[in-house]
């Protein structure tokens, strides 16, 4: 599904946190988006699912305009946000409900498996790690098989194998689906494995500083030339869009 | 490969540690919190065996033991005690339903809350006993006065507690609710409804001691039968023994209700004891 952001602003508490910002995802594509903290990323990411509304612009999927959740639409919060009083595989079922037991069932151990869960299913999110609870979280939206994923720093609680391992299973579902995929992340290497294109955001108010094309045919290796060359332009641009802050408030 | 591995073990962990301690801990806690009461009644029977008292105004434990035995045989005890068990029960009903029901109200919308919490933070304000003449007078001297009694007590905490439940359920989760488009009612019913039973149950708990505590209040005040009618019948014919003997019984009755509530609910609360059980 095509996703689409027409000068899309922002205001929260009285500051602009985001102002006309745009970008386009072409269907079953993958755009990570990075940017200092605090630049606005997992606000946009919040009008994109429609849980908000923009102040201004237009957010559409497929070119019909998103103005509340939906079904089509998933969303990874930047924290977990399970339910305490549900075990691992209930809240992995929890959008489940309509589906007969065992269907949900298969769908729910098929998620638990691909997010390397399927130990912990019974366990309670009180008795998981930090990132044991991201990776239940993430569960949690893919079961359902959204049209269009948006995940807020998914992986960002994970040690480096681990995550590693869930980038190569996030593109297997994305392989296997082929779902509209923005991702937030705060690892300029794993935007680039990932994406398709990344966006550059700068702050105060948020905004597209830059996008650049990750031009690499797939399945990529870590690492190579090609894939570091463009890390590096990635770094750069996101170097240039959080110094530009400090300089422009001194004039 | 370690840190693949790191995750199982440490899952693991907090299982074995919480088996090893309550299988010590089951037996081991309760056996010390009676050793308190129960060293000191052995003491005082010691006492007064050894003529350094003569138990008149405090019996011993054996004096008060045959006391409740007497009770028990005559059938007065079961008479009293369903008196007073129906009042609580008639009371803590009424008390439950409606500070739920305005609880649930008053947390629901806003305008409810402001139109209704004043007069009722104004009315906590005021002694529950100081309602006695007054619901004697509406009621009658007889069971409706005495169930609005203790009604009133178990009206606050619960209002109380599910108006603060309410107000406190984490929004950012109730976000997850709307983000998988749960309509109004399932959303109360799988998000807000779980969210906030742990402090119902709490809520609950303190109505029901507060219902116990009312009950006697309202038996004294001119009753015919219940507990606190026998206590009152124990200070005019000065029998201490009996006096002791029921304030035993509604320290087993408070204990018992209260263990009841917390095992209907423990199921549902699971989830809250999977740490820091060991501390309770
Ligand atoms: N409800 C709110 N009211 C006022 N300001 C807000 C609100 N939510 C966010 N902001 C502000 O908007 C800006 C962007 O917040 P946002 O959470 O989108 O940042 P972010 O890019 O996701 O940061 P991070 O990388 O740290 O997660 C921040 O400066 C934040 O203080
Ligand atoms: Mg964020």
């Amino acid at each position: 599904m095509t996703l689409s952001v027409r000068n899309v602003s922002k205001v929260l508490g009285g500051a602009s946190v985001l102002s006309r910002l745009s970008l386009d995802v072409e269907p079953g594509r993958i755009l990570a988006i990075v940017g200092g903290s605090g630049c606005g990323k997992s606000t946009l990411l919040r009008l994109m699912s429609g849980l908000d509304l923009p102040s201004a612009g237009d957010i559409a999927l497929d070119g019909s305009a998103v103005v509340g959740p939906r079904a089509e639409i998933g969303l990874v919060f930047q924290e977990p946000r399970l339910f305490p009083w549900l075990t691992v595989r209930q809240n992995v079922g929890f959008g489940l409900d309509g589906r007969d037991a065992r269907e949900r069932g298969a769908l729910v151990d098929q998620a638990l498996e691909r997010v390397g869960l399927g130990e912990r299913a019974e366990a309670w999110p009180r008795q998981l790690s930090g990132g044991q609870a991201q990776r239940a979280a993430l569960a949690r939206a893919i079961v359902l098989r959204p049209k269009a994923l948006l995940l807020d720093e998914p992986f960002s609680a994970l040690d480096a194998i681990t995550r590693a391992d869930l980038q190569d299973h996030l593109l297997e579902l994305w392989q296997a689906f082929r779902p509209t995929i923005v991702l937030v992340t705060h690892d300029v290497e794993e935007a680039v494995y990932l994406a398709d294109e990344v966006a550059v955001m700068a702050a105060r108010p948020g905004r597209i500083a830059e996008t650049i094309e990750v031009d690499a045919p797939r399945p990529r290796e870590r690492r190579t030339e090609r894939l570091d060359a463009v890390s590096r332009r990635v770094a750069r641009a996101l170097d240039a869009a959080i110094q530009k802050r400090p300089a422009r408030e001194a004039v | 490969m370690t840190a693949l591995e790191l995750p199982s073990a440490h899952a693991a962990e907090p299982d074995v540690r919480r088996r090893g301690s309550t299988v010590a801990g089951r037996w081991a806690r309760p056996l010390l919190g009676l050793a308190l009461p129960v060293g000191l009644a052995l003491l005082w029977e010691a006492a007064v065996r050894a003529g350094l008292s003569d138990g008149r105004l405090v019996a011993p434990p054996s004096r008060i033991a045959a006391t409740l035995v007497e009770l028990a045989r005559s059938g007065d005890l079961a008479s009293h005690l369903a008196a007073t068990a129906w009042r609580v029960a008639a009371g803590f009903g009424l008390g439950v339903l409606s500070g739920t029901a305005l609880g649930a109200l008053a947390g629901a919308s806003t305008v409810v809350r402001r139109v209704v919490d004043p007069t009722l933070q104004g009315l906590r304000a005021v002694p529950s006993i100081a309602w006695v003449p007054l619901f004697i007078l509406w009621l009658g001297i007889f069971e409706p006065s005495k169930i609005a009694l203790i009604a009133v007590g178990v009206f606050f905490p619960v209002y109380l507690g599910v108006l603060g439940a309410i107000a406190s359920v984490d929004r950012k989760i109730v976000e997850v609710g709307r983000i998988f488009r749960l309509s109004r009612l399932a959303l109360v019913r799988r998000i807000l409804l779980p969210a906030i039973l742990p402090s119902y149950v709490v809520a609950l708990r303190a109505g029901l001691g507060l219902g116990w505590m009312f009950v006697v209040a309202a038996e004294f005040m001119g009753a015919s039968e219940g507990l606190g009618y026998l206590l009152v019948d124990g200070q005019q014919l000065g029998k201490p023994d009996q006096i002791v003997a029921i304030i035993l019984i509604f320290a087993l009755c408070g204990k018992l209700t209260d263990t009841v509530l917390v095992a209907a609910t423990t199921p549902a609360l699971r989830w809250q004891d999977v740490t820091g059980a060991e501390d309770r």
